[in-house]
């Protein structure tokens, strides 16, 4: 394509186009424009490239169009691989795509096998570029073949498994530098799991969100992630925190825990008052719990009154029960606090 | 008032704050301060202007998008081709008066009107497919056999899905 484009055949066409459609005559500015608003809205990116919808078909209806659309990067940032099946067709598509962008790529990786070496291969000059990376492990997968490492410029990190149990965890043992953001969803890590990574493995995390198991993960995530600003669990938090020392994490601002909706505290109630006596949060400003069951006042008082944190925002949904006394004298400590409550309890 | 005259040799007199919402006019005014000789609009003709004017009257007063705010829009690219019920009934025009506002829009620099103008092309591109596309907008095909050969490479694994 590209060694035609600068021919007088190609000048000869355009100026054919421009004298019969008014279009055409647009300056290419306002053609980048209208090519922005064809793009797919957000909900719609979770479809692979399609040359029905724009980008793709804003580059079959004429040579100026394709110019126009080939040379704005902005389109060409997302996009949806299936790790899957024939790949020799598939190639040329996603390599239109990971070369127009010009970096700051936002990949979505869906991986139905573990045959990587071709998908590698593609990606291996683009691997600094890419920022933004979504990774779905699709049943069939014993495990994931992509290692979080190998995307120098990561920033953003998510996985949805629903291959085998496990099937992540080396994945993540280590990740780039700059990512700062990690989402895992259906990866239930354990505590023998988290304390085979290196120690500033997770080192430059501000956001994290996943799945616990166990209660005792906790402090072991929080030495992991000193940076941590953004916590958000949901899971099952059962077992005790083993913990002789307690940990001071100096940059969590934001704690959330959600617990499986079936809790019931009659067959084993969750220890989240080890927790709150197991850490030290100073810059703590925002806690929300949801069906945790008891909510441990006394604990997380005293927390509040060792750590020193300017507490701003308390939500409580769900299952979680609490006194309206115990909330009159959070209000007391921090009067400008904003407690919301969505539960029933 | 401010006194505009098209292309086509009309003179408009314009409430200068319906006509400020054209920063190009905007600017112009600041730069020359108050004055009574007409601006001159070479690119612009009466019937387009007349249509620009009316859009401008409509939105009087509505706060004027940053340049900023734009840029990021481009960027996150959380667009949306939504079109409030008014303006839908006004850039309801045959194609070449919208080709017109558009470019009288983007001469002008009113953004929010070329949005409108951008928004109805796109709306009027999605779901058609390519031949639609050089039909509806008079546009031929001017790829050559090995640029239609490169097209097809880069599309037909999805086409077989």
């Amino acid at each position: 394509m590209q060694t035609i484009q600068s021919n007088t055949a190609s000048s000869e066409a355009n100026s054919h186009n421009a004298l019969y459609s008014p279009i055409c005559r647009f300056p290419t500015e306002i053609l980048c424009q209208i090519f922005l608003y064809c793009m797919p809205e957000e909900d719609e990116w979770t479809l692979a490239p399609d040359p029905s919808l724009a980008p793709m078909l804003l580059t079959t209806i004429c040579r100026q169009w394709r110019d126009v659309a080939v040379d704005m990067p902005s389109l060409w940032r997302k996009l949806r691989m299936e790790v899957e099946g024939d790949w020799q067709k598939k190639v040329v598509c996603y390599e239109s795509y990971l070369k127009r962008s010009r970096g700051r790529q936002s990949l979505s990786l869906e991986i139905h096998d573990e045959d990587w070496t071709v998908p590698r291969s593609l990606l291996q000059p683009y691997l600094n570029q890419i920022s933004n990376l979504a990774i779905e492990l699709f049943p069939g997968a014993d495990f994931c073949p992509v290692m979080a490492a190998d995307f120098g410029g990561l920033q953003e990190l998510s996985i949805y498994n629903c291959g085998a149990a496990g099937a992540v965890t080396h994945s993540v043992a280590q990740l780039p530098p700059n990512t700062h953001s990690l989402t895992l969803t259906n990866v239930w890590l354990t505590k023998p799991e988290l304390s085979g990574f290196k120690p500033l493995a997770w080192a430059s995390l501000t956001s994290l969100e996943l799945m616990v198991g166990e209660l005792n993960l906790i402090p072991c995530l929080l030495r992991l992630c000193p940076n941590l600003s953004s916590l958000m669990m949901m899971g099952t938090f059962t077992g005790e925190i083993e913990t002789s020392e307690r940990l001071e994490h100096t940059k969590l601002q934001s704690l959330c825990i959600h617990a499986a909706s079936h809790f019931n505290t009659s067959e084993s109630p969750r220890r989240f008052f080890e927790l709150f006596d197991a850490v030290t949060l100073p810059d703590l400003r925002e806690v929300e719990v949801c069906n945790i069951g008891r909510w441990p006042h006394e604990e997380f008082k005293e927390l509040l009154g060792r750590s020193k944190c300017p507490l701003e925002r308390l939500y409580f949904d769900g299952f979680v029960i609490r006194k309206k006394e115990e909330l009159a004298e959070y209000v007391t400590l921090f009067p400008s606090l904003q407690i919301a409550m969505y539960g029933r309890y | 008032m401010v006194h505009l005259v098209t292309s086509d040799n009309v003179e408009f007199v314009v409430d200068k704050e319906v006509v400020e919402r054209s920063v190009l006019i905007k600017n112009m005014l600041e730069d020359v301060g108050e004055t009574d000789q007409s601006i001159p609009l070479a690119n612009v003709s009466s019937a387009v202007l007349r249509k620009v004017i009316e859009y401008c009257e409509h939105h009087r007063g509505e706060p004027l998008p940053s340049a900023d705010a734009d840029q990021n829009q481009d960027e996150t690219r959380k667009r949306t081709t939504d079109i409030s019920e008014w303006d839908q009934k006004f850039i309801t025009v045959d194609q070449e008066m919208l080709f017109e506002i558009i470019l009288a829009a983007n001469y002008l620099d009113i953004k929010s009107l070329l949005d409108v103008g951008c928004k109805t092309v796109a709306n009027m591109i999605k779901g058609k497919t390519p031949d639609e596309i050089r039909r509806l907008f008079n546009i031929v095909n001017d790829f050559t056999p090995e640029e239609e050969a490169q097209i097809k490479k880069e599309n037909e694994w999805a086409e077989d899905r």
